[in-house]
């Protein structure tokens, strides 16, 4: 019971409890993160490959690995068409079966073959949300989409908000001449003209996930720094800071040990805003056909898609990935406001 | 006896601008402090506020805040060692191995987020060998001598479960976590109330029966508690000594028209009005450059010379220095 005592009373086990209370921001999280983990499983379940092949005695698993389409005695370009190969075993009735995922087709997969219209088409029983331009399935590549933004912003912010901290910190403790230097250095680098930047950038070097990434960590970071620094500046100044100094810690220790842990909370009450900042600007940048290239599976080109076609006749191109991004932006927003009440001191005022 | 800390002839300055006059101005928060602290006693130091009593103690611990702050001139002799002179590693094995400090603010001397046991063991093993579980043992041993109940128990809570008696003793406990031999002790009942102040003077005088800790240098205005705890007394004003004596005698017989200004202030002595007696006027700001004795236009007993010269420290009896004209021979 004690021991339990002493574990509650910790300042974020109090913070974490407080953030349970906010039913919209705890439930949020909850639904965010179950989806963004099933979404790491997704070539498990919307996937053109099936998860077990069993032919003439022989088990294959073609998500794991390619097999040329010789292996099952059918004439194509490079992989089978399974589903086309489900059907025929079905037919011929042998032990041979095929387990396909939930959902029958990949992101990138082309379905001109097996479409009898010219893509972009409307919604089928099969293809849910219809297909893209290039015949291919648009519910696949908005639930793969997902996963992209989301690990884009996720990325984007950990590492601009580890960088920001840094230089935070390191200007806001080591004071007087290198706090003049990074405050400068900071507003100058902050003055580039962002978008332009990565416009001129990715012009030059098309960038894949992990260049525009890090592309954007470097635009990005300065931001933190500066509240950083004020939270920094502020509690070096305090008592347990000279106390930690007297007892013999050295700077390192006091910087990582005692001012940063005090200093956090405003990095973690603006981490959820600016991953939703992140995923927004991707979006864009992808809209725009500056950020990431096909045929990563991404929202903001297939509202490019959308947006091409004359009077909006393809509407459900633009809607349903912005459908998406709202709702998974929303749910972070709710995520970042409950994160702000916890982490708010003031939640109840004596004075009514 | 023997001297575990010398202070000789110590200034520190602090450099400001004037906001009236934009002027660049040098605030002499401390003007050339001589101090003896002999081991195995209590000095106590007295003084308003403003008169250098912390930045003298800060000065030894070295944490003057550059650039606004800086020790411009003095030695302090630590067991023979000019500490001064110390930086960095050196320096970081003075500090709570040697000299321990702790601070007036009980409420944010400790550190808010870590628990007391993360702290104390923290102390622990930067300066002495010892594992983290043998480290963990002293701790609590630690807490339990500093009076605090279930200490096995206690020692995981954080700093805002305990009330403000409780967290001075706990910032006790942190600052001997390593046997230092010096305690500067700055205000540290300031904030207590006076059963709480009781309690914690009588908690550092057992821990100086008991401990390694041979001596105390006490930073108080509480005269009354200097009366009762203390072996000696250094009085300053405006960052200078005026005088130095043993307990009982500046008790009896107080020199300096100042420090006989403190105790009948303290003393509760009303005067033909009825009206307890306080020195007139006020410290002076240290931006005014004052010549001759600092006290001088807030003396009842000031003469001529006084308005002049500025009188020098000298021993008017054995262990007895005084910084006034009245007592000079002529």
């Amino acid at each position: 019971m004690k021991t339990n005592k002493s574990n509650i009373n910790s300042l974020f086990r109090n913070r974490w409890f407080k953030f349970k209370r906010h039913k919209r921001g705890y439930y949020s999280l909850i639904i965010i993160l179950v989806f963004y983990v099933l979404s790491f499983l997704l070539p498990l379940l919307v996937n053109k490959d099936p998860l077990i092949v069993k032919y003439n005695n022989n088990y294959y698993f073609p998500v794991f690995k390619y097999y040329p389409s010789i292996t099952f005695n059918v004439i194509s370009n490079g992989e089978a068409n399974y589903r086309k190969l489900k059907q025929s075993l079905n037919e011929k009735n042998t032990d041979d079966f095929i387990l396909m995922p939930l959902y029958h087709y990949g992101p990138n997969e082309n379905l001109l073959e097996e479409l009898s219209v010219m893509p972009p088409t409307s919604p089928t029983s099969q293809n849910w949300f219809g297909t893209d331009d290039r015949g291919r399935d648009v519910f696949a590549r908005v639930l793969y989409g997902f996963n992209v933004s989301v690990s884009f912003g996720l990325i984007v912010t950990l590492f601009s908000f580890m960088l920001g901290t840094l230089a935070g910190a390191l200007s806001g403790f080591y004071g007087g001449k290198t706090d003049m230097f990074f405050q400068r250095a900071v507003e100058i680098w902050s003055a580039l003209p962002f978008l332009y930047v990565i416009i001129i950038l990715s012009s030059i070097i098309t960038p894949g996930f992990s260049l525009l990434a890090f592309i954007l960590i470097l635009l990005s970071w300065v931001g933190i720094t500066l509240y950083v620094r004020g939270e920094v500046l502020r509690e070096k100044a305090k008592e347990y800071v000279f106390a930690a100094y007297v007892s013999g810690s050295s700077k390192y220790k006091i910087i990582v040990k005692h001012i940063l842990p005090n200093s956090i909370s405003p990095i973690i009450t603006f981490a959820p805003f600016a991953v939703v900042g992140n995923i927004a600007l991707l979006v864009a940048l992808d809209f725009l056909g500056f950020g990431l290239q096909p045929p990563t599976a991404s929202w903001g080109q297939l509202i490019q898609q959308g947006m091409s076609y004359p009077g909006l006749d393809r509407w459900r191109l633009i809607i349903i990935p912005l459908a998406f991004q709202f709702i998974t932006l929303i749910l972070i927003v709710f995520i970042g406001e409950g994160i702000r009440d916890a982490f708010d001191s003031k939640q109840y005022s004596r004075l009514k | 006896m023997k001297k575990l800390l010398q202070i000789l002839n110590l200034k520190t300055y602090f450099f400001t601008t004037d906001e009236e006059t934009n002027k660049e101005i040098i605030l002499m928060a401390v003007d050339g402090v001589s101090l003896d602290v002999y081991e195995n006693e209590i000095l106590g130091i007295v003084g308003e506020s403003g008169s250098g009593k912390t930045v003298t103690a800060q000065s030894v611990m070295q944490l003057i805040p550059e650039p606004t702050g800086k020790i411009m001139n003095g030695e302090i002799l630590y067991k023979g060692e000019d500490i001064l002179k110390k930086q960095g590693e050196e320096l970081r094995k003075i500090r709570g191995k040697e000299i321990a400090y702790i601070f007036q603010e009980t409420y944010t001397s400790l550190n808010p987020v870590l628990t007391i046991e993360e702290q104390i063991v923290e102390v622990i093993t930067t300066h002495l060998d010892k594992s983290f579980e043998e480290a963990k043992q002293i701790s609590v041993e630690l807490l339990d001598s500093m009076g605090i109940k279930d200490a096995k128990e206690r020692i995981k809570d954080y700093p805002h479960q305990f009330s403000g008696g409780m967290r001075q003793r706990l910032a006790l406990a942190m600052a001997l976590a390593a046997n230092p031999s010096l305690l500067i002790a700055d205000e540290p009942t300031t904030m207590l109330d006076v059963t709480i102040q009781k309690q914690i003077m009588d908690l550092l005088l057992s821990i100086k029966k008991s401990k390694q800790l041979t001596s105390i240098i006490f930073i108080t205005h509480n005269l009354s508690l200097v009366a009762q705890y203390c072996d000696r007394v250094a009085v300053m004003y405006g960052g200078k000594i005026v005088e130095v004596s043993p307990v009982n005698e500046l008790m009896k017989a107080p020199l300096h028209p100042y420090t006989k200004g403190l105790l009948y202030a303290s003393a509760f002595i009303k005067d033909k009005n009825n009206k307890v007696y306080t020195i007139p006027g006020n410290i002076p700001s240290l931006k005014e450059v004052i010549q001759g004795c600092k006290f001088c236009d807030r003396c009842t007993e000031a003469i001529e010379k006084c308005f002049k010269d500025e009188p020098e420290l000298f021993e008017i009896k054995p262990d007895h220095f005084v910084r006034c004209h009245l007592y000079t021979n002529e």
